[in-house]
């Protein structure tokens, strides 16, 4: 079917471990300057853990729209002709602003914070969350691929009897 | 793809692909009409004005537990304009599959052809290609007057023999063909690489 030798994979297995990682990362981040809530997702939006403050806010729908956003001030590098894109953006509110930055190629870290807390003060404890976070993203990427025997045939059917259950009938 | 062990969830990422006002968002709005409650997220869209996608839009959609893990997938749109260029290579980067989204009127054969040009180019920078990628041919707008014929569609955008489903993305057509057919094809190809 497809060629198993031209095939890059891109995939990430994050484990238990690095994941409990990566929270304890966010979590001090959260602590540390007192962060409403900090959301470390996949560029194009897909959360991957946060801390703080959820309340009822839909992660999902607020990282993609963070994604879209920084997505945005890549189109405007481009057009400037700046190479490596801009490394972060902040947006100012009233109560809150937003803080967001890229963690590699592939990642995001958002940070809602308090008016109060200065800029400066935010960037430093920001640049350091990144450096840990893609420290441990580095270690995920020479893991091991350990989807096994996930993907087989069976998962395939299973996913095809549950895809049809989920939808009203044509 | 992004397997987190801890949580046991397994994110794909499926981009529907082609150009401008072929249909892209059409095809997540009825997925979301369709589709139990409980089984998606909120459909993100952000759209100009004149109801063109402005960045992309969004829609989290899962079956529930298969194999003690959560798949989860995350489907995604390109703003179609050819001068979005940097948005189209954000939302590819870690794209595990792909519906391209064809126009079949016969006077938008070339922004097709161009828009497949585009996908490969932004495919090649991710390391891919594709001919060696799991993606389907959706052929949008049949119903129109001015379609051209599916053999004749075929002929011209399906080199590569990929599957292809003809559709009317507006009352429905096909849509869940088209998904259906590239979460199978995504899910064959991850299992082809492990």
């Amino acid at each position: 079917m497809f060629n198993k030798d031209k095939l890059p994979t891109n995939q990430i297995m994050l484990s238990t471990e690095m994941f409990n990682e990566i929270s304890a990362v966010l979590k001090d981040l959260e602590v540390s300057i007192r962060a409403e809530l900090a959301i470390f997702c996949e560029t194009s939006g897909i959360p991957i853990t946060s801390a703080g403050n959820q309340r009822a806010i839909d992660l999902s729908s607020l990282s993609t729209l963070a994604a879209a956003n920084f997505a945005a001030t890549a189109e405007m590098a481009r057009m400037l002709g700046e190479k490596d894109g801009f490394r972060f953006l902040f947006l100012e509110g009233e109560r809150y602003n937003i803080y967001l930055c890229n963690v590699g190629y592939e990642y995001l870290l958002t940070i809602a914070i308090s008016k109060s807390i200065a800029l400066g003060m935010l960037r430093i404890y920001a640049n350091r969350a990144v450096k840990q976070l893609s420290e441990i993203l580095d270690k995920a990427k020479t893991q091991e691929k350990a989807s096994e025997a996930i993907f087989d045939n069976e998962f395939a059917d299973l996913l095809g009897n549950a895809f049809d259950s989920s939808f009203k009938k044509e | 793809m992004f397997i987190n062990w801890a949580q046991k969830e397994i994110n794909l990422k499926i981009v529907y692909y082609g150009p401008g006002l072929s249909g892209k968002t059409t095809n997540l709005e009825y997925i979301y009409s369709q589709i139990s409650p409980t089984c998606r997220g909120e459909l993100i869209t952000l759209k100009t004005r004149e109801e063109r996608t402005l960045y992309f839009d969004f829609l989290q959609v899962e079956f529930g537990k298969i194999k003690g893990m959560r798949p989860i997938f995350n489907l995604y749109t390109i703003p179609g304009q050819i001068y979005y260029t940097e948005s189209r290579r954000i939302i590819l980067r870690s794209v595990d599959g792909i519906v391209f989204v064809a126009d079949s009127q016969q006077d938008r054969l070339e922004d097709n052809l161009d828009s497949l040009l585009d996908l490969e180019q932004n495919l090649n920078r991710e390391g891919h290609s594709l001919d060696h990628f799991p993606w389907i041919l959706q052929l949008n707008k049949q119903d129109l007057a001015t379609a051209g014929s599916i053999a004749d569609l075929k002929e011209k955008l399906n080199f590569l023999k990929v599957p292809t489903v003809p559709a009317v993305a507006s009352r429905g057509d096909g849509v869940l063909q088209t998904l259906k057919l590239t979460l199978q094809a995504t899910i064959a190809r991850v299992h082809e690489t492990v």
